[in-house]
């Protein structure tokens, strides 16, 4: 007996031995299975926690009190943005109402680096298609900021579109909602609701299906965020491990703002929507702090079955389920019965405007050419890159319609249509520029994008014919004014060995033309005459100095823009013009802001200085008279009837028709041609110009055409039209010309006299 | 015979008032339906379009050529051609107040906001300002000055040079902010290390 009870405690200490000893192992396992889960969130949430593609914005609007500006197109603005007609008092931000000449709107908040701009209720009194008057309040405003619209999103090959939202942005009544329907314990559970899985597991015993899930929020972003979607009971294992790891990790409002942006709330298209930011966007055109209780709940009751309860696509059962939403908030407190029954009568309004993603294709490809030079394609698709451009979305939109309306006048009119498909279509450009600041405001690189997404006005090599000539005169006014008689008669030169001989567009050779009339009316031989006068060498000189990099040749027929350029060299060289001699930078990105709001690329207006102020404004004289009186009339009947400089370019066989204008804040080009090279049949007026004139008309809200000024070593004297020299008494037809300063005719007019 | 007379005498009432109606008529077309101008020196007016070369009757007494024969007569070249706004200066925004364009004032504020960050040492912030002013309105020569003087800040010569320039345009009319502008850039041109220049700025701005 002694013996056998001196055994037995060396038997229990061997079991006691083995079960510390398992009990050790299996707690190191878990230990280290939990500190593995642990590294793992830890090193998932610490580094980029979503995929956030970069979006691109355009240029704020500037609105004032004095612009031409009717009811219907600020509504237009309005609308572009997503903001909604609002069915009752009191606006809320994001919705608009509108009268015959007044107008009020309840602006949302939008955030640029540096500043922003509130949410607040402006009213807008209109006079005779004018803004008169802006009010904030009681205050009249100078002028008023409109947020910039969203042009483009950067998706990365998962299409996710998410606006990221911080948890103080979110109403009350939205994290109610969301916890009241997903998991109202959330705030007393450690990650796991063991009563909440009782009373599941009860719920499907008895109902013997299952009817109610035990998960809570932490563990749905667990699942969402780290596991595949499977079921089994490992999965819920881990599920149940993580989101244990998480609580103890993170605050209860942290991991309420992870699933926020974590959760899928349904598509467009091929792009998914997450996250409650981009959802209060898409669904009601609002910032999620201006969400109302009934769209909370709205937004809350797709989290189960976002496409089923989708209030585009299903608005009986998602408003239902709103309802239901509701129903368990007053259940639980978090409402009263007023507050229930008021959002459960409010029809479900959501916004019918599609988002303009798709805006200014041409312009987008031209800026992301431009990131892709400076950021990672990743970083770009991923990083949540906010980066703003200059482009005016009115313009913009102008644009496009202008360049689809004329293209179909144009092709209505002409007698020969081209045929037809993809290679016969007329193809165009435009290219909308400030040029006083090189901003580019809108750019069309060809009649339609989804059919042909190569950019014409970046990268089409065309001749630009006689849309050079202006430079050609640019160079020679130091020789020559703008009543130099020049002689206009054929004449053979020798090129390479071969004759050459330029002859005028209407076959007419008139002698001898002022300068003045050989730019008015586009005269070839007299250009050509010109520029062998000076110097090819000069008329080179001074295009590179305008920016046009395209290879070029001291040859005569270079003064007929026989040679290569791009619609955006030509259209910055004319910038110099428009812009008293200094050339702008074409500037089309503005700024790149990282997601926390820190600039990381910032652009400013630049300009170098390439001719002097009085050639440059001398030019615009000499194409004020094109418009005026010249080949560029034609404008004047088509509405044009302010202060503008222009020219037409026409090459051989009509291959190609240009119009190039500015006035002073705003330089448009058009080309019109095949990308075959084939003969439009149409000359720069009959062509290119419909459309420019279309274009300006339609932009003229946003434009103020002032008379071009008269810039230092400019001088005015009164001619005589017939023989060029100072006027006297007896000349009969006199008119007013400009002068260089140290280039002004001293000798009076010879013709006229006493006798 | 008493009634064919009639009918003659009242046919001849009705052929001279139809003369008399075509002669208004012709004269009314002939008359020129705008008034023609011809902008004084250094105005920014150019000839309003759209009308034809302007068909001056009557030449400024400026301008007058001699009467009797042609003779050859040296230029009109005066100083009043280079250097223009010799006139005395009305007090800021008491010039040609009535013919600010609508946008003028949205772009002052901006340029106001503009200099108090300028002020305040912010140049970064007062360029972003200075911009949108100019956006707004192209020849607020205030925005153009204020991008200078942010640039020079900035320590950007070249570029503050430019603006400058484009303010030295549009304040032709303005002596006191042209001989500000004039002053800046002397400094800007010094800075740069053009003595010559700066000098020669300096003497067009003590010339004001």
């Amino acid at each position: 007996m002694n013996q056998f009870s001196v055994r037995r405690p060396k038997k229990n200490r061997l079991w006691l031995k083995i079960s510390v000893v398992f009990v050790l192992l299996m707690s190191l396992f878990w230990a280290s299975y939990f500190f593995y889960l642990y590294s793992e969130i830890k090193a998932r949430f610490e580094s980029r926690r979503w995929s956030v593609p970069a979006r691109v914005f355009s240029a704020p609007v500037l609105l004032y009190p004095g612009q031409v500006l009717s009811v219907s197109q600020l509504g237009q603005i309005f609308q572009e943005r997503r903001y909604q007609e609002a069915v009752r008092e009191p606006l809320r931000a994001g919705e608009y109402k509108a009268s015959r000449d007044r107008m009020t709107v309840y602006l949302r908040e939008f955030k640029f680096p540096g500043h922003t701009l509130a949410s607040r209720r402006i009213h807008f009194v209109f006079q005779q298609n004018r803004l008169a008057r802006i009010q904030s309040g009681d205050a009249d405003l100078v002028f008023l900021e409109i947020e910039p619209l969203e042009i483009a999103r950067l998706f990365g090959p998962e299409r996710e579109s998410r606006s990221l939202i911080n948890i103080e942005q979110v109403p009350r009544h939205l994290i109610d909602s969301v916890t009241a329907i997903e998991d109202h314990r959330f705030y007393e559970h450690r990650g796991v609701d063991w009563v909440g899985i009782s009373r599941a597991l009860w719920m499907d015993l008895r109902a013997r299906r299952v009817v109610q899930g035990g998960s809570t929020i932490t563990q749905q972003l667990v699942k969402n965020y780290f596991l595949e979607p499977e079921r089994s009971v490992k999965r819920k294992l881990l599920e149940a491990s993580m989101a244990v790891i998480i609580e103890y990790m993170y605050e209860k409002d942290e991991i309420l703002e992870m699933y926020m942006n974590e959760i899928y709330l349904g598509q467009r298209g091929s792009v998914s929507i997450h996250g409650m930011g981009e959802a209060a966007r898409y669904y009601f055109g609002r910032n999620v702090e201006d969400l109302s209780l009934a769209e909370s709940a709205t937004l809350a009751g797709m989290i189960r079955a976002p496409n089923a309860y989708s209030p585009y696509s299903s608005a009986r059962a998602s408003q239902d389920r709103r309802n239901t939403v509701l129903r368990r908030m007053l259940e639980l407190g978090k409402i009263d019965s007023e507050e229930y029954e008021r959002a459960r009568l409010d029809p479900l309004r959501v916004l019918r405007t599609t988002p303009p993603v798709s805006a200014a294709s041409y312009f987008v490809d031209y800026v992301k050419h431009q990131l892709h030079e400076l950021y990672e394609t990743e970083a770009l698709e991923s990083e949540g890159l906010n980066i703003y451009t200059t482009l005016h979305p009115e313009m913009a939109i102008a644009a496009e319609l202008a360049v689809r309306e004329g293209l179909e006048e144009i092709e209505r009119t002409r007698s020969d249509k081209g045929g037809s498909g993809l290679d016969a279509a007329l193809q165009v450009v435009l290219i909308a520029v400030h040029p006083k600041t090189g901003a580019v405001l809108a750019l069309v690189g060809g009649r339609d994008y989804g059919e042909s997404s190569f950019n014409r006005a970046l990268y089409a090599h065309r001749q630009p014919g006689s849309a050079i000539k202006p430079f050609v005169y640019l160079s020679a006014l130091d020789k020559f004014t703008p009543v130099s008689r020049i002689p206009d008669e054929r004449t053979v030169h020798v090129v390479n060995g071969q004759p050459w001989s330029p002859r005028n567009y209407d076959d007419r050779y008139r002698g001898e033309v002022s300068l003045r009339e050989a730019v008015e009316e586009s005269v070839n031989c007299a250009t050509v005459h010109v520029a062998l006068d000076i110097g090819l060498d000069n008329v080179i000189r001074t295009l590179r100095n305008l920016g046009i990099q395209s290879p070029l040749e001291p040859l005569p027929s270079l003064a007929l823009g026989a040679f290569e350029v791009t619609p955006i060299e030509l259209a910055g060289a004319y910038a110099a013009l428009g812009n008293d001699g200094q050339k702008p930078y074409l500037l089309s990105l503005k700024e790149v802001v990282a997601e926390k709001g820190e600039i990381i690329e910032r652009r400013n207006i630049d300009m170098v200085s390439v001719t002097s102020p009085a050639k440059a404004f001398l030019v615009t004289s000499l194409l004020q008279g094109v418009v005026d009186r010249g080949t560029g009339k034609s404008i004047r009947r088509m509405g044009i009837d302010f202060h503008c400089a222009a020219k037409t370019g026409t090459t051989n066989d009509y291959r190609d028709s240009w119009f190039v204008g500015y006035m002073t804040d705003l330089l448009v080009l058009v080309w019109v041609g095949y990308d075959d090279n084939r003969s439009t049949h149409l000359t720069g007026a009959q062509g290119a110009a419909r459309i420019w004139a279309r274009f300006v008309n339609q932009v003229r809200p946003w434009i103020n055409p002032q008379p071009f000024r008269i810039p230092p070593g400019v001088v005015h004297r009164i001619v005589c039209r017939e023989s060029g020299a100072l006027a006297n008494t007896y000349c009969r037809e006199k008119s007013l010309e400009f002068f260089l300063a140290d280039n002004v005719i001293q000798e009076y007019c010879t013709i006229h006299g006493k006798n | 015979m008493g009634g064919s007379m009639e009918r003659r005498w009242s046919g001849f009432v009705r052929l001279r008032r139809l003369v008399v109606l075509i002669a208004l008529g012709f004269t009314a077309a002939c008359t020129s339906s705008r008034p023609v101008q011809i902008p004084p020196e250094w105005q920014t007016s150019a000839p309003a379009p759209p009308a034809p070369h302007p068909a001056v009757q009557t030449p400024p007494q400026a301008h007058a050529a001699p009467s009797g024969p042609i003779i050859r007569r040296p230029p009109e070249f005066r100083e009043k051609d280079l250097a223009p706004g010799l006139e005395p200066a009305l007090p800021p925004g008491q010039q040609k107040a009535e013919a600010r364009p609508p946008q003028y004032l949205a772009s002052m504020h901006l340029v106001e906001q503009g200099k108090s960050n300028l002020a305040a040492g912010r140049p970064e912030a007062a360029i972003g300002l200075f911009e949108q002013a100019v956006q707004v309105d192209v020849h607020n020569g205030e925005a153009f000055l204020g991008l200078a003087k942010a640039w020079r800040m900035r320590g950007s010569g070249k570029k503050a040079m430019e603006f400058a320039r484009k303010a030295e345009i549009l304040f032709q009319d303005d002596p006191r902010k042209l001989k500000e502008v004039y002053l800046l850039e002397a400094d800007i041109l010094s800075d740069l290390g053009d003595a010559a220049q700066s000098n020669q700025y300096r003497q067009k701005a003590s010339r004001l």
